[in-house]
């Protein structure tokens, strides 16, 4: 593919950042999501940390870290007709109502689960992670590297009708950009994005950069799709009230708590390129996709069950055993895109603003115990002592951790509360009632607190009290949440990391962080980063911004006969490309 | 009997104006707001604080009521802050589930109840009363979405018989529409036929009691004869109040049975509302439910007076 | 126009009833099932911390869903914790919802029913205000409350009270308005009783039979609703085990661990049923002018 662009990338690049940026997957913890598929071919499995002091006991003795490099080769099912594979009905069962229909208005998956089939971006990553063009045909760079000239292949339409314009795709662009947070990163080295034709457009950098690309192609946070007027004329924080793409599925019905529906589009222009991942070549071989709305976990598994679903993209791991023995359902652990969980801790407010409690509280916590809580056997998380996850680039070290990571220093940890003279004080946990994944850990965290000398305020809410309270710190101290994909993998887009930019309110008195940050936006060689990042790993260990806990996997479920779906990367199971095996 | 109807429409206005301040202030106190939901997990304090500006949850709460007030006033119910759509709309889509399963389900405890009622007063002291007594007493005591997890459970997944999820409408596929509503009916039914038994009994208890059936029976007359010529009539006053009861027990019902097999209907609706703290569509909903409580109490009493003349009094 | 409402409850509070030798004896015979019932559950309640085995917050990830054994003998639930102890102690938490609110509604209700059923203008603005109370469907009602005050044992009380005591306020002042016509409190009223000493000799007595059985009713009901709120997730915080939240807690599992929300399920359902029977037992003992003969 001719595109002057593409080797481009990794040499402008230096911002190798960039392909990590992509490690990306994006998930609104309100819903327990999944995120990547099984590695289908070949994992590449190290043993990365040994566990320490174990106090207890472990059904599963052995306890290895499975860390996946890279996406590997989707493998191409059996060749079956073409003709053979069209036609049917699939369901995809979504946890929590879609909270709106607009992408640019949420990171919540509820609503990117069906953006996948339905909308498209100028760029798409392959299974390597390389931005693939999608709706652009061709790009180049031009001499001095200041200016990307972009070209939208020709004939496509959106399913409202409307042909795809450069304008239309700069607009788009442009709203996702002034939205996501990476894509502020990126404006900072944007001079003007402007249409120069019908189908061609060109970015005018300040300065050189391949961030451009990456965010094209983003995933994880919020998706830079590709939207008709209807839909980019109204605010991003207001949020359209439709879904309309350019994909190969286009939203049939709607209703509101119950399902969204979306049906073959007849206008669909598949690009020529072969199929990998987001990219490529795609054919809706289904004549409709339901996704529907089952709040309920027993309900989803029951369904599963019976085939009214046919995609359940999180199950407990308390039912691994069950699913696996269920006829003509297949259950897959994804290991390859994890969540990091922890306890996040009030930062301004409060015992915690003395750093040395914070250092005691993760030195007291045994971070199996509240894993093991929430995910069950060792075989659903690994406890896992880098910043970073685990099995992402920047995630295997773990400098800085030994002795206070999952230490279990009780001794220690009350000496340093006795110094910091907060001995007895009461400290507030917040516990979300209907999210037990987060609960669970409330209780592991109250009895980490009481036994280093607090008394422990258990406050009982749910989540969405929880997320108003998180606002005021005098209301609380410790809750419980989880981060993944880009978030988990760099830290130039891990908002706790950042200084007063999430609710743990970090504050970086040292500046260390800070400074660390700014480097690697930098930073041109892979080396430099990653030196980069131990760094910032051991401030990690030192300020506490947050309770570190590990990782945890999670686990899918499928109908055995639903071809070729899966997930990588934190995206939802591809409904394109895939098809029903017949009997 | 005019003048009655008139008198007692009337009296419900009162009523509707105190369920729409309770409504309102209940919302609004509540803590957890929806645009904390609405962002995401991954949004800071920033891009909330940009969605509740939108929203218009930042503005002070006697200006929010006041715009609710005008709103309403006029007949907008308002929109969802989730799906944008107007309250409704929602309804509207929600209704010929909720529908389906309030009539499935009255009938069928109606269907089982009064019969069971009936024989178990007719028979009484006898082995069909004794288990329809033990049937009631469980019906009252058994929690709906307990019983619903076990008819879920053997019924759906175990046996396949019926669908674990779900609704089919009736005008999409007639078999399948059955088929959905079947155990949501079957929970709605047994649950609510347990206090029509109960009630049905007692009242044929005390009717059987009375002198001019003592004289029926005196005179001669067949048990069936003096069952259906006399028993039944006269007990059909107080099991008209409890058919009334029972609607109003089905509303209720509805919430529970339609989060147990994900019917999408206007119980879920609101049980959902509340769980994201969608304002609008919990105000209405609350307003709606009422409205419709109030109505059917209504009717109650206007077939209690028509029936028994000296209410109207 | 409120009358006949609370004719009608009345005859709810009076279904199930006869007269005549055997039935009496058959009343008393479920009164002392019932009894005996509640008293088992009462006294297992009081000795929890006794018989629990286990700690019922005592969380051992390692042992999650098992199912009943010697050492569980309810197995246990998906953080490991022992369902018999929790269930055990859950009685501990149901019995005093339930036993709070029987108590608070009785005393609310029969406080206000006395004062509304004597005081034409209190009745007026009284009755409104109950009428509107009366037009929610009690568990959305109760549902919304409990999201708005959030959710804590306390709170869950409460709305139940609030939920109920309009239909006890109903009974009340229904009976009220039928007692201060009676000869007798004509006769206090003409030798001259002040009226607080008429409200509290003359007419707050009388109105203990049907306030008994219904409380009882409501001792049954509240149990129902608390675990009716904790199941649509609003009820008893997770860490107060009560069978409502157990039986919570415990549906995500009911496929791998059904044992989770089986055993506190009956127990629940064991317990409301005895008090439904005590409350019969109770109107065919107190009030013989209910038992139907009207």
């Amino acid at each position: 593919m001719g595109m002057s662009g593409s080797w481009k990338v990794t040499i402008v690049g230096g911002l190798a950042a960039v392909a990590l940026l992509a490690a990306a997957c994006g998930g609104e913890k309100i819903v327990e999501r999944t995120v990547v598929v099984e590695k289908p071919v070949e994992v590449v499995k190290e043993k990365i940390v040994e566990k320490p002091v174990e106090v207890i006991k472990e059904k599963i003795v052995e306890k290895t870290v499975v860390v996946v490099q890279t996406a590997t080769a989707v493998p191409t099912p059996a060749a079956a007709p073409e003709s053979a594979k069209m036609g049917g009905k699939l369901s995809v069962a979504l946890a929590a109502g879609i909270s709106t229909l607009d992408v640019g208005r949420t990171t919540g998956t509820t609503a990117s689960t069906p953006s996948y089939a339905v909308q498209e971006f100028l760029l798409a990553y392959d299974e390597n992670l390389i931005a693939q063009p999608l709706l652009v045909d061709t790009w180049s760079l031009s001499q001095d590297s200041k200016k990307w000239s972009f070209k939208l292949r020709e004939g496509i339409k959106f399913h409202d009708g409307t042909p795809l314009t450069a304008e239309h795709a700069v607009k788009s662009w442009l709203r996702w950009a002034d939205r996501d947070n990476f894509g502020n990163t990126i404006l900072t080295f944007v001079d003007k994005v402007n249409a120069t034709g019908e189908l061609t457009f060109d970015v005018n950098m300040l300065e050189p950069s391949a961030l451009v690309l990456e965010g094209m192609a983003r995933i994880g946070g919020y998706y830079p799709v590709i939207i008709p007027p209807k839909m980019y004329n109204i605010p991003a924080a207001t949020g359209a009230d439709v879904m309309i793409g350019t994909g190969p599925y286009k939203v049939k019905q709607y209703l509101p708590g119950d399902r969204l529906t979306v049906d073959r589009y007849d206008g669909y222009k598949p690009s020529s390129l072969k199929a990998s991942f987001m990219s490529g070549k795609k054919v809706a071989y289904f004549d409709e996709v339901a996704y529907v709305i089952v709040p309920d976990q027993n309900s989803r598994i029951a369904a599963l069950k019976t085939g009214q679903i046919d995609i359940l993209d999180t199950v407990p791991g308390d039912f691994y055993k069950d699913l696996s023995k269920t006829a003509g359902v297949t259950v897959q652990i994804i290991t390859n895109n994890s969540n990091r969980q922890g306890a996040w801790i009030d930062n301004v407010d409060g015992i915690f603003k003395d750093k040395r409690v914070r250092q005691a509280f993760a030195m007291a916590y045994p971070v199996e115990d509240a894993l093991r809580a929430s995910f069950g056997d060792s075989q659903f998380w690994t406890a896992c002592p880098s910043m970073m996850l685990c099995g992402t680039k920047w995630g295997n070290f773990a400098d800085g951790s030994q002795g206070i990571y999952n230490a279990r220093d009780v001794a220690k940890a009350k000496q340093l509360v006795k110094a910091a003279g907060v001995e007895g004080a009461t400290v507030i946990v917040l516990s979300p009632e209907d999210l037990p994944i987060y609960a669970n850990p409330a209780l592991i965290s109250r009895k980490v607190l009481e036994s280093i000398g607090f008394k422990v305020d258990f406050k009982a809410t749910d989540w969405a009290t929880q997320t108003n309270w998180r606002e005021k710190p005098e209301l609380w101290d410790v809750f419980h949440t989880a981060g993944g994909g880009a978030w988990g993998a760099n830290p130039l887009l891990n908002s706790s990391l950042a200084k007063n930019k999430y609710w743990n309110k970090y504050q970086d008195e040292t500046g260390r962080m800070t400074a660390g940050m700014d480097k690697l936006a930098r930073a041109t060689s892979a080396e430099q980063q990653l030196a980069i990042v131990k760094e910032m790993q051991l401030v990690f260990w030192e300020d506490i911004p947050y309770v570190s806990f590990g990782d945890s996997f999670n686990t899918a479920a499928l109908r055995s006969d639903v071809a070729n779906s899966r997930t990588s990367y934190g995206m939802p199971f591809n409904v394109f490309n895939s098809w029903r095996e017949k009997k | 009997m005019t003048g009655y109807i008139i008198k007692r429409v009337l009296a419900a206005i009162p009523i509707l104006v105190f369920v729409g301040l309770v409504t309102f202030s209940l919302v609004h106190i509540a803590p957890g707001d929806a645009a904390n939901i609405m962002a995401g997990d991954y949004a800071g304090p920033d891009d909330v604080k940009k969605i509740r500006a939108e929203l218009g949850l930042d503005k002070p709460l006697g200006r929010q009521f006041i715009d609710w007030v005008k709103r309403t006033a006029t007949g907008d119910l308002g929109r969802s802050i989730f799906s944008g759509q107007s309250v409704g709309k929602l309804v509207k889509q929600r209704l010929n589930p909720t529908l389906s399963l309030t009539v499935g389900g009255g009938l069928l405890a109606v269907l089982i109840g009064i019969p069971l009622g009936v024989v178990a007063a007719w028979k009484s002291n006898t082995i069909v009363d004794r288990v329809a007594q033990v049937f009631a007493a469980l019906g009252l005591a058994i929690p709906g979405f307990w019983l619903g997890f076990i008819l879920l459970w053997a019924f759906a997944v175990n046996w396949r018989i019926f669908p674990a999820i779900g609704f089919v409408s009736i005008f999409d596929d007639v078999g399948g529409f059955f088929r959905s509503i079947a155990l949501p009916c079957l929970l709605l039914g047994v649950t609510g036929s347990a206090v029509l038994v109960r009630m049905t009994r007692a009242s044929l208890l005390e009717v059987f009691r009375e002198d001019y059936i003592r004289t029926a029976r005196a005179k001669g007359l067949g048990e069936r004869a003096v069952l259906f010529r006399h028993g039944l009539r006269a007990g059909a006053i107080p099991i008209i109040t409890v058919v009334g009861f029972l609607a109003a027990g089905l509303l209720t019902g509805v919430v529970v049975t339609e989060t147990v097999f994900t019917i999408p209907g206007v119980g879920r609706l609101v049980a959902e509302a509340v769980q994201q703290r969608d304002f609008p569509i919990v105000q209405s909903l609350l307003m709606l439910l009422a409205s419709v409580y109030v109505l059917v109490n209504l009717l109650v009493d206007i077939a209690y007076a028509y029936v028994d003349p000296r209410v109207r009094l | 126009m409120a009358v006949e409402v609370a004719g009608r409850l009345r005859q709810v509070a009076a279904a199930g009833q006869g007269i005549g030798l055997w039935r009496l004896i058959r009343t008393r015979t479920t009164f002392a099932a019932g009894a005996a019932i509640l008293i088992l559950v009462s006294l297992m309640a009081i000795i929890a911390p006794v018989i629990q085995r286990h700690d019922p917050q005592g969380l051992s990830p390692v042992d999650r869903v098992e199912p009943p054994s010697a050492q569980h003998w309810f197995g246990t639930d998906h953080l490991g914790r022992d369902v018999y102890a929790r269930t055990v102690h859950g009685a501990r938490i149901s019995l005093r919802v339930a036993a709070s609110v029987a108590l608070i509604v009785s005393i609310v209700g029969v406080t206000i029913g006395v004062v509304v059923g004597y005081n034409r203008i209190a009745d007026n603005i009284a009755m409104r205000l109950l009428d509107g109370m009366m037009a929610f469907p009690t568990l959305i009602l109760a549902l919304a409350l409990v999201a708005t005050l959030g959710s804590s044992l306390n709170n869950v009380i409460m709305v139940i009270c609030i939920v109920d005591t309009p239909g006890m306020v109903r009974i009340v002042r229904g009976m009220v308005l039928s007692l201060r016509e009676r000869p007798y409190v004509d006769a206090a009223r003409a030798i001259g009783t002040p009226l607080p000493m008429i409200l509290l000799r003359e007419i707050a007595p009388n109105t203990i039979a049907p306030v008994l059985v219904q409380s009882s009713v409501y001792f049954g009901s509240a149990i129902l609703t608390e675990s009716a709120l904790s199941f649509l997730g609003v009820g008893t915080p997770p860490y107060i085990p009560s069978w409502g939240n157990i039986i919570g807690q415990g549906r995500a599992y009911i496929q791998v661990g059904f044992w989770i929300a089986f055993f506190p399920g009956v127990f629940l359902a064991l317990t409301v049923l005895a008090a439904n029977l005590v409350g019969d037992g109770l109107r065919d003992l107190l009030d013989p002018r209910l038992r139907g003969a009207r």
